[in-house]
């Protein structure tokens, strides 16, 4: 299972950086768009399924490694059922349901920078324009980390044990069901982090990484929850300082 | 499974009350229900159980004693558990097999079932004589030559007296709903290499309720 979700992680980088997206002719990702910077196309449908799919794939990217402990404890739940032929669920269906909760935050995230592009705020680049709005993010996400609905999120996320045992459902339906609930909280604790990108720049990779390693270090290492708020500390301050 | 268990598909049906005594080597509240990862890198505990009424099939397990001693390199559901089952040398041989049998997570049922995907090496079920008595902040139990917790109530910083503090799961704890929260003279075991000897750490006294079925 574990080589399954490096595997998985490792698909999904390689596709945001020779994968195809919206606004570069060529598709040759990243270093195309920068390229093509200067030329701002209106976005179709089809620019807005790419925009969907590059969300999707960049959550499963960045959120699969820190879902890993959750994941593998429910595979080896499952595998001793198989072992002692119990009846056992597939992990898959529990993973399908985690990635199917940033699924939904993807189409959203996608609307959204569909949407800021047709009003021009965004630079090709994906970046937002303004200033004071990249500053009122930044620190919109700094002041959430400090907030005790993102705490309560991260605790959730950061008990593996805890969940599965007092959420415990059975069957297939049961799985997915369980795995979309810990993806809720999982989006609950990181979807302001993943707001920082329309600051950063949507596929600016070396923040795509830093945020994941963020989100990687909070959820899975003793002292998350302090790290995760020294890290809304930064980002005030950097918020600040932007518009000051 | 014998002809006299009652089943409920392929399974056999249990339903357990007890009383416990747990105590690890972290600071107050056992972070594994809170935060997640031990504080102090690894997470070594003792629990120690006394069935106050239950049935596995039609086994009866009520005054059933029973201690687990555990230790993890790191947190709990990043497995790799060692952990031992002793079981008190009054219990019968049915009652034996239907303890290891729930605390295997061999007929499902959480948390068992979850904690056993976290073992790698499991020890027991070895007969010892424990000698329990889990009734509040005093709780202790201890197997001779062996084991040894000894609960003692928290005491106000302040004004020296005994602070009576819970910990409650309004929608369900994963080991309990509500555990009084003590901390420990000893928590102490020799057993080959589960061997630690911890003072004033966290530790609880709850009731727990196990069954497997939905």
């Amino acid at each position: 299972m574990l080589a399954a979700i490096v595997l998985s992680v490792i698909a999904a980088w390689v596709y945001l950086i020779e994968g195809p997206m919206p606004g570069s002719m060529s598709g040759e990702g990243m270093a195309g768009m920068a390229m093509a910077a200067t030329t701002v196309t209106s976005w179709g449908w089809k620019e807005g399924l790419l925009l969907f799919l590059m969300w999707a794939v960049m959550m499963v990217a960045m959120m699969l490694p820190s879902a890993a402990p959750m994941i593998l404890l429910f595979s080896r739940i499952s595998a001793a059922r198989s072992a002692r032929g119990d009846r056992a669920t597939p992990v898959t269906f529990f993973a399908a349901g985690y990635l199917s909760a940033w699924g939904a935050f993807s189409a959203i995230a996608a609307f959204i920078q569909w949407t800021l592009h047709s009003f021009a705020v965004l630079s090709p680049a994906m970046r937002t324009s303004s200033h004071i709005a990249g500053a009122a993010i930044l620190i919109g996400a700094g002041i959430y980390q400090w907030l005790p609905v993102k705490q309560t999120c991260l605790s959730h996320c950061r008990s593996p044990l805890g969940f599965l045992s007092t959420s415990w459902r059975e069957g297939r339906a049961g799985a997915v069901r369980m795995g979309l609930e810990h993806g809720a909280f999982c989006v609950g604790c990181c979807w302001m982090l993943m707001a920082l990108l329309f600051v950063a720049g949507v596929m600016n990779l070396a923040w795509v990484a830093v945020l994941s390693a963020i989100v990687l270090v909070e959820k899975a290492l003793p002292g998350g929850p302090v790290i995760a708020r020294a890290a809304g500390a930064l980002l005030i301050v950097v918020g600040v300082l932007l518009v000051s | 499974m014998g002809t006299a268990v009652a089943e409920s598909g392929t399974r056999t049906t249990f339903k357990v009350k007890a009383m416990s005594l747990e105590a690890c080597s972290c600071a107050h509240g056992c972070n594994c229900q809170f935060g997640g990862s031990p504080n102090e890198g690894i997470c070594e505990f003792l629990i120690g159980y006394d069935v106050r009424d239950g049935k596995f099939g039609d086994v009866d397990l009520n005054g059933v004693k029973f201690v687990i001693a555990a230790k993890y390199p790191n947190a709990i559901h990043e497995g790799n558990g060692h952990v031992a089952l002793f079981i008190d040398d009054n219990a019968t041989a049915e009652q034996v097999n239907a303890i290891a049998t729930i605390c295997t997570g061999a007929q499902g049922g959480m948390p068992w079932e979850a904690i056993a995907a976290t073992v790698s090496k499991l020890e027991g079920p070895i007969q010892k004589p424990i000698e329990m008595r889990l009734d509040g902040s005093r709780s202790s139990f201890s197997i001779a030559d062996v084991l040894e917790c000894r609960a003692t109530p928290l005491i106000n910083p302040v004004t020296g007296e005994e602070n009576e503090v819970h910990i409650t799961y309004p929608k369900g704890g994963f080991f309990w709903n509500d555990g009084l929260a003590v901390t420990t003279d000893t928590t102490r075991i020799s057993w080959g290499d589960l061997s630690f000897d911890y003072q004033q750490k966290f530790a609880a006294v709850a009731e727990v309720n196990w069954t497997n079925q939905a």
